[in-house]
């Protein structure tokens, strides 16, 4: 009768919050791909021998990694020393499924010695841009009241018809990128909630030129990295 | 005697009512608990037998069978201590009201016991409290120290005991205890974090990322050369995500409420979670598990 203990995970203890996986290709490789159902689904279901209980989990994924093993790849400051294969290998450990499931993938360069020589008070603080947040997220509980849903990545393929209409030329746009950094089904949904979170942000009820190509802009680094 | 008593448990966050079944018959002093009880439950003799005895009542070498129903389900945790408990003592006849039997449909008991009588803290008050405000039940009996957890729920009447002869007394209409005022929304949402994202020079399209990423809660990954500041920035994320709402908040409680990570003064979480396990995590430990199913032994 062993096995009917069921506790959650971290990435139950983690919702409505962030989990956050440091130096993400030193994980286990399967241990990141058990999270493609949870990332989707934002419930998991644990089945044991004689129970089956369902955890929410409706968690944001910040992960943070190097581009190859000795960390320089890609990078202006020092050059990279690690072969072709290595660098393959170190980057397959993520796997596509889960790189796919990543709405804003973003490079993180070297800081300047002028920028880290400067004086800090010109640098917005964290409550400045949390006011931001704050606003962006108020607009989309409002805006989301009725489907019991509390953010724009929650949001379901009917709903994304809804409330990410496209202008013809925002559509353009997109449409080209989409054949041009071969995106999937899945980004294409992705990228329509980060543009509609974007929008949030200006305060503006329809998405725009400037909004759609930012979100783009975060989905193009797999292509710098993963091919 | 017979005597039942309600009392509830969680299969994950799903709440489900046990029937505390004692009998007190004669016959070879015996105390057995039955209902599929783990270590836990079954422990739970020894601290009862005992803290009935230093509560200066006399626990009877009779025979005792306690059935904890439904019987197919594994029973586990403490909070069966007090229900049993008081399962005895009104099968022994310490506890006599003839508004008992009424009294106790609608009543659920909860708690843990030390050997002294005190009655002691348990995990996953919040969910259970909830779940049996769904179960249509009207009051719940608990340990004081969850007091203040149980009173965000409102609906149903919260009464924190301390120790055993505080109850014995209750139902034998000698004592009352307050009920807890369930209207507790003086919410202080705390805005002070360790970390501030002026501490970090540069980096501002990592930064205006960042910023979409928490506004919408999108997935992110930060990719870059060892000492650009991802750790850095990523460790600054919470003093930017957006306040979390009443019901996100009771949400993410209840989950940690049932592995014991609520504080007893300030039960309700009211910021965003933050989790960064290492990279050494397992499978059950990421998405939850438990022990490796075995074949059954008998």
């Amino acid at each position: 009768m062993e096995g009917l203990f069921l506790s959650h995970g971290e990435i139950s203890l983690a919702h409505h919050g962030v989990l956050f996986l440091d130096e993400l290709p030193e994980f286990n490789k399967s241990v990141i791909d058990v999270l493609r159902g949870p990332l989707e689904e934002k419930f998991v279901t644990i089945n044991r021998l004689n129970a089956s209980i369902t955890y929410p989990c409706n968690f944001m994924l910040v992960a943070s990694m190097n581009p190859c093993p000795c960390g320089y790849y890609g990078s202006k400051i020092r050059d990279c020393t690690c072969s072709e294969k290595q660098i393959k290998r170190y980057l397959s450990k993520i796997s596509g499924p889960i790189l796919d499931r990543i709405d804003i993938q973003v490079e993180v360069q070297g800081v300047t010695y002028q920028k880290l020589n400067s004086s800090a008070t010109k640098i917005e603080t964290s409550s400045k841009i949390r006011c931001r947040v704050n606003n962006a997220r108020k607009l989309q509980i409002k805006r989301y009241k009725n489907y019991g849903i509390y953010s724009n990545s929650e949001l379901t393929p009917m709903l994304i018809d809804k409330y990410c209409n496209l202008s013809s030329n925002c559509k353009n746009i997109l449409q080209s990128a989409f054949e041009k950094l071969g995106l999937s089904a899945r980004a294409y949904t992705r990228i329509l909630k980060v543009a509609r979170t974007i929008a949030d942000l200006d305060n503006s009820e329809e998405i725009k030129i400037q909004h759609i190509s930012e979100a783009i802009q975060y989905r193009n680094l797999d292509r710098k990295y993963w091919n | 005697m017979l005597s039942i008593v309600k009392s509830i448990s969680l299969q994950g966050l799903q709440g489900y009512l046990v029937s505390t079944q004692v009998d007190i018959s004669s016959g070879l002093p015996n105390f057995e608990i039955v209902g599929l009880p783990d270590t836990i439950v079954k422990e739970s003799k020894e601290r009862i037998k005992t803290a009935i005895k230093n509560s200066g009542l006399e626990f009877l070498s009779r025979k005792i069978v306690v059935n904890l129903s439904p019987a197919n389900i594994k029973k586990e945790g403490s909070m069966f201590d007090l229900p049993i408990t008081v399962g005895i003592l009104i099968a022994n006849g310490d506890i006599v009201n003839k508004y008992l039997d009424d009294y106790l449909q609608n009543t659920v008991i909860i708690g843990e016991l030390s050997l002294n009588g005190n009655i002691e803290k348990i995990n996953g008050v919040l969910p259970m409290c909830i779940e049996a405000k769904k179960l249509g039940i009207k009051r719940i009996i608990l340990p004081k120290s969850n007091a203040i957890e149980a009173s965000f729920i409102s609906g149903i009447d919260i009464l924190p005991v301390s120790n055993l002869l505080e109850i014995i007394e209750f139902f034998n209409g000698n004592f009352i205890i307050e009920k807890i005022d369930s209207s507790n929304t003086n919410i202080q949402f705390s805005s002070h974090y360790n970390f501030d994202f002026c501490e970090v020079k540069g980096q501002e399209s990592a930064k205006r990322a960042l910023e979409v990423a928490a506004a919408g809660g999108h997935n992110c990954l930060l990719i870059g050369s060892p000492g650009s500041g991802k750790t850095m920035l990523a460790k600054r994320l919470p003093s930017i995500l957006p306040d979390i709402s009443f019901d996100e908040s009771l949400e993410v409680t209840k989950i940690h409420s049932i592995c014991g990570l609520t504080s007893e003064k300030n039960p309700l979480i009211l910021t965003r979670p933050f989790r960064s396990p290492h990279h050494t995590i397992t499978h059950s430990s990421l998405v939850g598990g438990g022990l490796i199913p075995k074949p059954r032994r008998n």
